[in-house]
């Protein structure tokens, strides 16, 4: 049934969403062409009012690509509100479904569209590194954003050594748990919003986000400022004698411990949000 | 005895800040039956059929659908229409018919296709683009399109024109399976009681006040179960 839940979930956001996407890699190519033409006006004529439209045409592209992450954010949670919490949640709870699966299929919905605008973010860049500087001996593509990437890890593996290998999927897992929390976050403020509220519950949720985010920010600030620093002396303090790889281990020990907390309050957000739509549920 | 399509036991359930809408309720449906639920407004008939859907949760008291404790598994034996519509609109109606049959495995996409056509509702139209009153039949064959074993309608013929009533009606009766049981909300006793077998009035106090066989109340009172509505309401209101 998960499966099946999935497939209607996918369905409903990519009707829109490939036209989004469609939508960027076309401004992409068009920005850049455009942005490739205005930097060498620049360079080889005085100012005119092209240039200035370049720049504006240039910025506006990158703007509105920026902008696809919020149409894409936009999509996923309208999807989860209106299946769960309109009048289509009468079809949905009346599925001979669990909750659980529920809620599981629009997490993985939402974990997928936010992999899509990420892969669709990077391809932007990456046509914008290929077009906007000149390529080397006549060809018309730059190769300059797979030499800074080489150096990077060149200069990365310089330091760290095979400790890099380590990293990188660490890297991976923290930008997975952080996404899973992000997704959690969202979906618990529209949950709590639509169920404590008769009318206005999408603004009700956004209070509700932005009530918890000044919260968790408040208590990231005072952690910050009290117990970090603290901390952070007696490592240093600890680690002033010990081995590069013993300090290598010791962050990447860190990392692992930020990623399971991150993971553990992704899960917890999660249970609450189930909780409420089994013991609370509300619909109008 | 064979044990009945839906039992309810002193079930409770109050809206925040509000009355109590049901209070203590306790009611038994066998199956192979047309039931009209029945009562004036705000007497908890759309309450009660939303907490055997699971669509409300109950304060207190119990649910059995064909003696199973309600949970999303008894949900494969309800078939319900919602007094709203709950289709997702940007779909086709072939599309919602492939939903029907994908969610529930007693879906005859057969009938409903016939029954789309016996209507004159085009199957390749999105939902967005019919009248309230089509997408309300659409959703009433998705409905009875289902082999299920209980049959919840909240107001299944409120919202459509007189012709297609009968149509409706019709349906009902034509195409539920005979061992299932039909409960139907409706302030319209007149138009659905011909088809009801029995009847259970709920009053303003959240339990149900009176309830029996249709063809009795013709037979004992002398009265349709519309004028007998009217009756027991209006000493029900002077109290």
């Amino acid at each position: 049934m998960l499966r099946k839940l999935l497939k209607y979930d996918i369905k409903s956001v990519v009707r829109i969403w490939w036209f989004v996407a469609i939508s960027v890699l076309v401004l992409s190519l068009f920005g850049a062409s455009v942005l490739r033409a205005t930097i060498y006006l620049m360079e080889n004529h005085s100012f005119s009012l092209f240039q200035l439209l370049g720049i504006l045409i240039s910025v506006g592209c990158i703007f509105l690509i920026y902008s696809s992450m919020w149409v894409t954010l936009f999509l996923t949670y309208w999807r989860y509100y209106k299946n769960l919490f309109s009048d289509e949640g009468y079809l949905t709870f009346t599925l001979p479904v669990s909750r659980k699966q529920l809620l599981l299929s629009k997490t993985i919905n939402a974990l997928i569209w936010s992999c899509a605008q990420a892969l669709l973010l990077t391809v932007s860049v990456v046509i914008y590194f290929l077009i906007v500087p000149e390529g080397k001996s006549g060809h018309f593509f730059s190769p300059l954003l797979f030499e800074l990437i080489g150096d990077l890890f060149k200069n990365m593996w310089s330091s760290m050594g095979a400790w890099l290998i380590a990293y990188i999927p660490q890297i991976f897992a923290i930008l997975f748990v952080a996404t899973l929390f992000q997704i959690g976050m969202i979906q618990f403020c529209i949950t709590v919003g639509s169920v404590i509220a008769k009318r206005v519950r999408l603004l009700i949720a956004v209070g509700v986000y932005y009530a918890l985010t000044g919260v968790l920010s408040t208590i990231l600030a005072i952690l910050l400022r009290c117990a970090i620093p603290n901390i952070s002396e007696g490592v240093k303090e600890l680690l002033r004698y010990a081995s590069e790889d013993f300090k290598h281990l010791a962050v990447l020990l860190f990392l692992i411990l930020f990623t399971v907390i991150v993971a553990a309050l992704s899960a917890l957000l999660h249970f609450v949000t189930l909780d409420i739509m089994e013991r609370k549920l509300n619909l109008p | 005895m064979s044990t009945p399509v839906l039992t309810c036991t002193n079930l409770c359930k109050s809206y925040k800040g509000d009355k109590m809408v049901l209070n203590n309720l306790n009611c038994s449906f066998s199956g192979g039956k047309i039931v009209g639920l029945l009562g004036p407004n705000g007497c908890g008939k759309s309450t009660l059929i939303k907490l055997v859907c699971g669509i409300l949760v109950p304060d207190s008291g119990e649910i059995f659908v064909c003696g199973e404790p309600r949970s999303e598994r008894t949900n494969a034996y309800i078939s319900y229409l919602p007094e709203r519509t709950y289709c997702n609109n940007s779909m086709r109606v072939d599309e919602l018919i492939n939903y029907f049959c994908d969610f529930y495995a007693d879906f005859d996409a057969d009938l409903a296709r016939k029954m789309l056509l016996d209507l004159n509702i085009d199957a390749t139209a999105r939902l967005r683009t019919l009248s309230k009153g089509t997408k309300e039949k659409v959703q009433l064959i998705m409905v009875m399109a289902r082999r299920a074993k209980l049959y919840l309608l909240d107001e299944p013929i409120a919202g459509v024109d007189p012709a297609a009533r009968d149509y409706i009606l019709q349906t009902i009766i034509g195409s539920y399976n005979p061992e299932a049981t039909v409960i139907i909300t409706t302030h319209l006793i007149h138009d659905i009681e011909p088809v009801l077998d029995e009847f259970a009035f709920l009053g303003n106090d959240g339990q149900i006040l009176l309830s029996g066989v249709a063809d009795d109340v013709r037979a004992e009172h002398g009265k349709s179960l519309n004028e007998l509505f009217k009756e027991v309401f209006r000493c029900y209101a002077s109290y």
